[in-house]
């Protein structure tokens, strides 16, 4: 009986092990995408974080990281526009590829495609991109209207 | 005797180590040239198409796989320009959307856009190995025409 037992147990604990590893191959790692529903307004002089962040998790050897950012429709009150870039695990912000937002666009949907090579500081393991930006010239704000933001590795 | 045999040995396990050298820079500078990234400004001028002297590549399989070719940038530009790509040093084709809207502001402020094109086997110009993917395109009215590229990002990569 004990025996009888003893294998139940020991089945029971490998199809636990095969669940748990089959649900973490295939769950996409949390922090990669970024669904920002709501209309916000960041408003300054470049350069603040508007406080939304992805993260990927970097092998040994890091792979460069594709990060994109679509926007559906914003306001840019800001006279001579607004700037848009990345905080890499908490350093500067910093432009990646274009950044700009003309002066008083309204309900121009765009995106931009940023590309982060391991040289400007990944690093093995959790790296984090954080959208900054604000007013070219002056402090005035902008408007987003709903947003995505997802990082990828390249590999 | 014995030291010969042994110097031809040591020969051939630094020949060894030197080719892996060699191969492991090879290997991680592929993975960069899929992706570019510019981050300063360039002026062109004149009627489409001309080189923007930008370009990416990605090896293919012997069985071609789509690939998509993505071009994110700032600008300002005097009229209407198209942007486009050419494949393997063929011609400027515009594999999806490639006009770029008039952009002048004097107090340095600058547009933004976003390109996704897809390029298919059938198309003709993908090879299996080496295939060069380049920023091309021009005025659409106007010899006179002048756009500025600012910041911007190239990236090729499969359609998994």
């Amino acid at each position: 009986m004990a025996g009888r037992i003893r294998q139940y147990t020991i089945g029971l604990a490998l199809f636990c092990m095969v669940i748990g590893f089959a649900s973490s191959a295939f769950a996409v790692p949390p922090g990669e995408l970024l669904q920002m529903p709501d209309e916000s307004d960041p408003i300054g002089q470049c350069c603040f974080s508007f406080n939304q962040t992805v993260a990927v998790t970097e092998p040994a050897k890091p792979f460069a990281v594709v990060v994109t950012w679509g926007v559906q429709g914003f306001l840019s009150f800001n006279t001579g526009g607004s700037l848009v870039g990345l905080i890499v695990n908490g350093g500067p912000c910093t432009l990646y590829g274009p950044a700009s937002i003309p002066e008083v666009q309204i309900n121009t949907s765009r995106s931009f495609q940023w590309v982060i090579f391991p040289s400007d500081g990944l690093r093995a393991g959790n790296n984090t991109f954080t959208l900054c930006g604000g007013g070219r010239f002056g402090s005035s704000g902008m408007l987003l209207g709903p947003y995505t933001l997802a990082a990828r590795l390249s590999n | 005797m014995k030291t010969f045999s042994n110097m031809k040995l040591w020969l051939l396990c630094s020949s060894v180590v030197w080719m892996g050298l060699l191969l492991t820079p090879t290997a991680s500078a592929v993975q960069n040239k899929e992706l570019l990234r510019v981050q300063h400004n360039t002026s062109f001028q004149g009627l489409c198409c001309f080189s923007f002297q930008e370009a990416v590549q990605m090896s293919e399989p012997t069985t071609l796989v789509p690939l998509i070719v993505t071009w994110s940038t700032d600008y300002q530009a005097t009229d209407f320009f198209f942007v486009a790509l050419s494949v393997n040093g063929g011609p400027c084709i515009f594999f999806g959307s490639g006009g770029l809207q008039p952009f002048e502001d004097a107090g340095g402020d600058a547009d933004s856009h976003t390109f996704q094109w897809l390029i298919l086997p059938g198309d003709g110009v993908l090879r299996p190995g080496k295939n060069t993917f380049a920023l091309c395109g021009g005025a659409a009215f106007s010899a006179n025409d002048t756009i500025v590229l600012g910041f911007n990002t190239l990236a090729v990569r499969t359609s998994k």
